[in-house]
C-alpha cells in the first residue's frame, strides 16, 4: 500500500462531542424501542431499529472518516459526503420512526417536564405541522441544495469551518424533513394522498439532476477553491468536478428513483391491515419504572452483594500503595519516572473524580486505609465512642485545607519521597484512630479524601438507598445500622430508611449485606436533587443546620478553582511578583497567601454577599447548590491531566519491573521509552471535555439554585431577583473556570514525550534506550 | 461604599487577576535529550503546544555515567524567531524551577511560528550543545469556546422558555386571552 492511501485510509478523525452525542442518541432510541416493540411490535419490528443505527452509523462515517478528512481536496469526495448526510443517513434514520422511541427512552419526568410544554404548546404545534408538510419539506430541499451549490456558498464553507458545519447540519436537516412525508413514520398521518410521493419523489430527483448536469457539462471549475488546493493523484480540479457531477448525477438518483419504484407497489399491493393491530399495555408496563439499580444488573449485582469485589479492590489498592510508598522512597527522584509521582497525581486523582460523576463515592469503596480499621477492630477489645462535641466535620474540614496547603506548598505532585511519606501517615492515622475509637471514625470525622468525596457524591447520580421505604415501616431489627450475626451494619451510622444522598457513605454496601429483606439497592438518580430537600438525614440532621458541612462543601467548590488556578502562569507570575515583594526568596507566602484568598476569603466573602438577604437556613442551602460547579471544575481539571497523562503511567511500570526483576524474558516489556509518548487524547478534545463539563456543572449549579428559590419565594416574580445574586456567583465561578482551562496548565509531575510544538533531538541517547 | 458593595468590587479585582495568559510550566514533555562530553542534558517544556507569552522551558542535567543530577553547571537557552536575526538569551537557574534539581527560565515567546532553540551546557570543563525548535501556535481565544457559551446561553433559554409555557398552561387559555 502507498503510504499517500495509507495515511488517507488512517485519516479518521474522530469527534468526540458528536460521538457522544449520537451513542446517547442510539441508546436513547434503542431504550424507547424496546418498550414500544412489546406494545406495538407491528409499528416497532426489529428492522426499524436497524435503520435508525445505521443512519447514525453513516451520519458518523460522514463526519468523521476520511471522506470527512479529504472533502477540502476533493468535490468527488465531498460530494459523496453530502449524499451520506443528505439522503442516506436521514432516510434511514426518518425509517426508524425516531419520534416515539426517543420520547420513550427518555426518563418519564423528563419527557413530562422538560418537553410536554413544549409538545403541548399550540403555536409549536403549528410550526411542527407547517414545517412537516410535504410543500415544505420539498421547498427546504431545492433551497438548501441549490442554495449551498452557489459557488460563494459552498466556497465559504470549504475556507471557514463554522460555515462547513452549518452547511452540513442544513443538508442533514433538509434530508431528515425530506424525507419524513416520503416515509411517514407511524403515527405521523399523511397529509396528501400516498400517491402523491411519487410525483414528489420524481420531481425532487429531476431538480437534482438538472444541479448535476450543470457540474458536469459546465466546462470551467465552479469552485476555484479546489483549483487552489493540491490535486490527488493527477486529477484536475475540472475533471474532479465532472466525477462529482456524475456521481450526484447517477448513484444520487437512485434515492429518488429506487422509493419510488417502493411507493407504487405499495399503492398496487393490499393493505396489511395487522399493522394497526395494538396490544394494551399491561398495568406492569404501564407502571412508571423502577430507577436503574446496579445491585439488580446481572452477574455485577451479584458480585457486589457479596464483600469479595471490595476485598479484591482494596487489596490491589493495598499493593500499589505499597508500591508507591516503596518507588517513593527508593526510587528516583524525578516525579515522572516515578510510581509516587505518576499514579496517585496523574491516574488517581482523575479516575476518582470520573468515577464521582458517573456513579459515585468509588474513592471509599477501594480504600485501602480502610484495612487497618478492619485490623484494630480485631486487636481492640472495644474502643471509646468518638467524643460527641468533635461529631462535626470542622476537624475533617481544617485537615482538607491543610492538605491543600501542603500539596501546593511542598509541591507533593512533585516530591515522590514526601507523596509516599503522607501514605505512611494515613495508614498510621486511620490505624491508630481506629485502635482507639470504635466505628469508622476516622472516615467519618476525620479523613480529608473521603470528607472532599462525600461533599462532591451528593451531586453523583448513584445513591445506596431503600427500594421500597414502607418495606422498612416493618423491619423491627434494623440490620442495615445495626448489623446481624452474619453481617455487619453500617459503621458510619447511617440508618438507611432515613438516610438521603451520599453524605457519610463509603459505599462499603455492609447495609445492603445486612438487611434481611434485600431491600436496599444502588439507585439512579437525577444528580444532585437530594439538595432541593432538606429533610432530617440519618446521623447528619438537617444540611442547613450544618455550618460545617456547609463550610465544606464552600471550601471544596472554591477549592476547585483555587487548585486549577495555582497551575497557570498568571498566578505563578504572581506568586513570584510576591516572592520578591516579600524579599525572601521562597514562594512560600505568595502561594500561601493566594492559597487563603482563593479556598478561605474569596468563599466567606461570596457567601455572605450572595446571601445577604436569605436567612441563614436559605443561605446554606444556596451554598450547597454550588456543589455541582465545583465537582465539575475539580472533574474538568483532572481529567485533563488524566487524559494528557494517560500513557505517562506505562514507562514508569517498565522501569520497576525491570527493577525488580520481574521480567519474563527479554523483549516482554522492554526498557523504558521515556520519550515519544504524546498527549494521549489531544488539546482540543480535552478542552472540548472540559468546557462540555463546567456547562453541565453551571447549568446543574443554576437549575438547583432556581429550584430552591422558587421553594422559597411565594411571588413567581421574586424568583428570578432573588436568585440573581447567587446565579451571578455561580456564572462568575465558571468564567473562571473556562479561563483556567482554556489557558495552559503545568503538567505536574508528568513526562509525556514529544510535544507537538517541538521536535525532538535524539542523535545521542546514552544508555536509555 | 456598602460592605456588600466592597466584597463585590474584591470579587472582581481576584477576577480580573486571572486573565487569559501563556502557560508557565514545570516538566511536561521532553524537548531535546543527548548525552555528549560525560553530559546528559534533557529539556522539558509544557506537553501540549505552545502558545504566545510566558513558557517555562526546564533543563536537568546529569552525570551520563551513574544519572546524578548536576547541581552548579551553566545552563543557557538562546531562542531566535523564524528570520529574525534578533535572538532572545535566557539563563536557566534553580530559583526559576519548582524542582530545584531543574534548572528553570521564564520565556517569553512573543509570537506564533518556529523558533529555533540553542542549548548551552557547561559543567566544569565539560560542555554539550544542541538545537532544536520549538512551534508555538496562535493562543486560545473567544471564536474557539464560544460554542460551549451558547450552549448555555440556548439550555437557559429553553428552559425559560418551558416555564413560560408551563406557567400558561397551568393557569390556562382564559386567563392567556384575558
Amino acid at each position: 500500500m502507498s503510504p499517500i492511501t495509507q495515511a488517507i485510509l488512517t485519516s479518521w478523525q474522530i469527534p468526540l462531542p458528536a460521538v457522544v452525542s449520537l451513542a446517547s442518541l442510539g441508546m436513547l432510541y434503542w431504550r424507547g424501542w424496546r418498550r414500544l416493540s412489546r406494545q406495538l411490535p407491528m409499528h416497532f419490528p426489529p428492522w426499524r431499529l436497524g435503520c435508525f443505527m445505521a443512519g447514525l452509523t453513516l451520519l458518523l462515517l460522514a463526519i468523521g472518516s476520511p471522506l470527512a478528512a479529504l472533502d477540502n481536496l476533493l468535490l468527488a469526495d465531498h460530494m459523496l459526503q453530502h449524499l451520506l448526510l443528505m439522503f442516506a443517513a436521514p432516510g434511514l434514520i426518518v425509517l426508524g420512526a425516531p419520534i416515539n422511541p426517543l420520547m420513550r427512552g427518555l426518563p418519564a419526568g423528563v419527557a413530562r417536564d422538560a418537553l410536554g410544554p413544549f409538545l403541548k404548546s399550540p403555536g409549536l404545534r403549528r410550526c411542527g405541522r407547517a414545517l412537516t408538510h410535504p410543500a415544505t419539506c420539498w421547498l427546504v430541499l431545492l433551497l438548501v441544495n441549490w442554495g449551498w451549490h452557489l459557488p460563494f456558498a459552498y466556497q465559504a464553507a470549504l475556507r471557514y469551518p463554522a460555515w462547513h458545519g452549518v452547511e452540513h447540519g442544513c443538508f442533514f436537516a433538509a434530508g431528515l424533513l425530506f424525507w419524513w412525508p416520503v416515509v411517514q413514520p407511524w403515527p405521523s398521518k399523511s397529509r396528501w394522498p400516498r400517491w402523491s410521493v411519487v410525483p414528489y419523489l420524481l420531481l425532487a430527483g429531476f431538480q437534482n439532476s438538472l444541479l448535476a448536469a450543470i457540474l458536469t457539462l459546465s466546462g470551467r471549475v465552479i469552485y476555484p477553491y479546489y483549483d487552489s488546493v493540491p490535486r490527488l493523484w493527477g486529477i484536475s480540479a475540472l475533471s474532479d468536478q465532472v466525477i462529482a457531477g456524475a456521481i450526484m448525477w447517477v448513484p444520487a438518483s437512485l434515492f429518488f428513483l429506487l422509493p419510488a419504484v417502493g411507493a407504487v407497489y405499495n399503492l398496487l399491493s393490499p393493505r396489511a391491515l395487522a399493522a394497526t393491530h395494538y396490544r394494551r399495555p399491561s398495568p406492569m408496563e404501564r407502571a412508571s419504572p423502577e430507577p436503574f439499580d446496579l445491585l439488580r444488573v446481572p452477574v455485577l449485582g451479584a458480585l457486589l452483594r457479596t464483600n469479595y469485589p471490595r476485598r479484591a479492590v482494596q487489596g490491589l489498592m493495598l499493593l500499589l500503595a505499597v508500591g508507591v510508598v516503596a518507588d517513593g522512597w527508593w526510587g528516583p527522584a524525578m516525579a515522572p519516572m516515578n510510581l509516587a509521582g505518576v499514579l496517585p497525581w496523574t491516574y488517581w486523582r482523575g479516575l476518582l473524580m470520573v468515577g464521582l460523576l458517573v456513579a459515585g463515592n468509588l474513592f471509599c469503596f477501594a480504600c485501602p486505609f480502610t484495612l487497618p480499621r478492619e485490623l484494630a477492630a480485631r486487636v481492640r477489645p472495644r474502643g471509646w465512642r468518638w467524643p460527641r462535641r468533635l461529631r462535626t466535620k470542622w476537624i475533617a474540614l481544617g485537615l482538607l485545607v491543610v492538605f491543600f496547603f501542603t500539596y501546593e506548598l511542598l509541591s507533593l505532585w512533585n516530591r515522590p519521597g514526601a507523596t509516599a511519606g503522607l501514605i505512611i501517615a494515613y495508614f498510621v492515622s486511620a490505624f491508630t484512630v481506629d485502635l482507639l475509637f470504635s466505628g469508622a471514625s476516622f472516615c467519618k470525622y476525620l479523613c480529608p479524601i473521603g470528607n472532599f468525596q462525600f461533599a462532591q457524591a451528593l451531586a453523583s447520580p448513584l445513591e445506596v438507598r431503600v427500594r421500597a421505604p414502607q418495606r422498612c415501616t416493618t423491619c423491627a431489627t434494623h440490620d442495615c445500622l445495626r448489623g446481624n450475626p452474619s453481617h455487619r451494619g453500617c459503621e458510619l451510622e447511617l440508618y438507611l430508611p432515613r438516610k438521603v444522598g451520599n453524605l457519610d457513605c463509603t459505599f462499603c454496601l455492609d447495609c445492603v449485606r445486612a438487611c434481611p429483606h434485600d431491600n436496599i439497592g444502588i439507585l439512579l438518580h437525577p444528580p444532585g436533587q437530594n439538595l432541593l430537600n432538606d429533610p432530617f438525614r440519618s446521623s447528619l440532621g438537617r444540611l442547613s443546620m450544618r455550618p460545617d458541612i456547609v463550610a465544606l462543601a464552600l471550601v471544596v467548590t472554591f477549592g476547585a478553582f483555587a487548585n486549577a488556578a495555582a497551575m497557570v502562569g498568571p498566578i505563578n507570575r504572581l506568586e513570584l511578583k510576591l516572592d520578591r515583594v516579600f524579599g525572601i526568596h521562597s514562594l512560600l507566602p505568595a502561594s500561601a497567601l493566594l492559597l487563603a484568598l482563593g479556598m478561605v476569603v474569596v468563599p466567606t466573602l461570596a457567601y455572605r454577599l450572595a446571601g445577604r438577604r436569605q436567612s441563614t437556613v436559605q443561605r446554606r442551602r444556596m451554598a450547597l447548590a454550588l456543589i455541582p460547579l465545583g465537582l465539575a471544575m475539580w472533574t474538568a481539571h483532572f481529567c485533563f491531566h488524566l487524559g494528557a497523562g494517560l500513557a505517562s503511567g506505562w514507562p514508569v511500570m517498565q522501569r520497576v519491573l525491570a527493577n525488580l526483576a520481574l521480567k519474563l524474558g527479554p523483549g516482554w516489556f522492554g526498557p523504558p521509552q521515556w520519550q515519544g509518548m504524546a498527549p494521549a487524547i489531544g488539546l482540543h478534545t480535552l478542552h472540548a471535555v472540559d468546557l462540555v463539563l463546567l456547562d453541565l456543572g453551571l447549568l446543574t449549579s443554576l437549575y438547583l439554585i432556581w429550584r430552591l428559590t422558587e421553594a422559597q419565594s411565594a411571588p413567581a416574580r421574586a424568583v428570578l431577583t432573588r436568585m440573581m445574586p447567587w446565579a451571578v456567583l455561580a456564572l462568575a465561578l465558571y468564567l473562571a473556570g473556562t479561563w483556567i482551562v482554556m489557558a495552559p496548565m503545568q503538567m505536574r509531575g508528568m513526562l509525556m514525550g514529544t510535544s507537538a510544538g517541538a521536535t525532538l533531538d535524539l542523535r545521542s541517547d546514552g544508555g536509555r534506550r | 461604599m456598602a460592605g456588600g458593595a466592597r466584597a463585590a468590587l474584591a470579587l472582581a479585582l481576584l477576577l480580573g487577576l486571572l486573565r487569559p495568559s501563556a502557560g508557565w510550566t514545570d516538566g511536561g514533555a521532553l524537548y531535546f535529550s543527548r548525552a555528549q562530553d560525560g553530559l546528559r542534558v534533557s529539556l522539558f517544556g509544557p506537553a501540549l503546544p505552545l502558545t504566545p507569552g510566558i513558557s517555562d522551558l526546564t533543563v536537568m542535567v546529569q552525570d551520563a555515567r551513574d544519572l546524578q543530577p548536576i547541581l552548579d553547571a551553566r545552563v543557557v537557552l538562546v531562542l531566535s524567531e523564524g528570520a529574525r536575526s534578533q535572538s532572545l538569551r535566557v539563563r536557566l537557574t534553580h530559583r526559576e524551577a519548582a524542582d530545584k534539581l531543574l534548572y528553570a527560565g521564564g520565556i517569553t515567546l512573543a509570537r506564533p511560528g518556529r523558533w529555533t532553540a540553542n542549548l548551552q551546557v557547561a559543567a566544569g570543563a565539560r560542555k554539550l550543545e544542541g538545537s532544536f525548535s520549538l512551534i508555538v501556535v496562535p493562543g486560545a481565544s473567544f471564536t474557539q469556546v464560544w460554542p460551549y457559551f451558547a450552549l448555555v446561553v440556548l439550555v437557559i433559554f429553553l428552559f425559560g422558555w418551558n416555564q413560560w409555557l408551563s406557567h400558561r398552561q397551568r393557569v390556562g387559555p382564559s386567563h392567556s386571552i384575558a
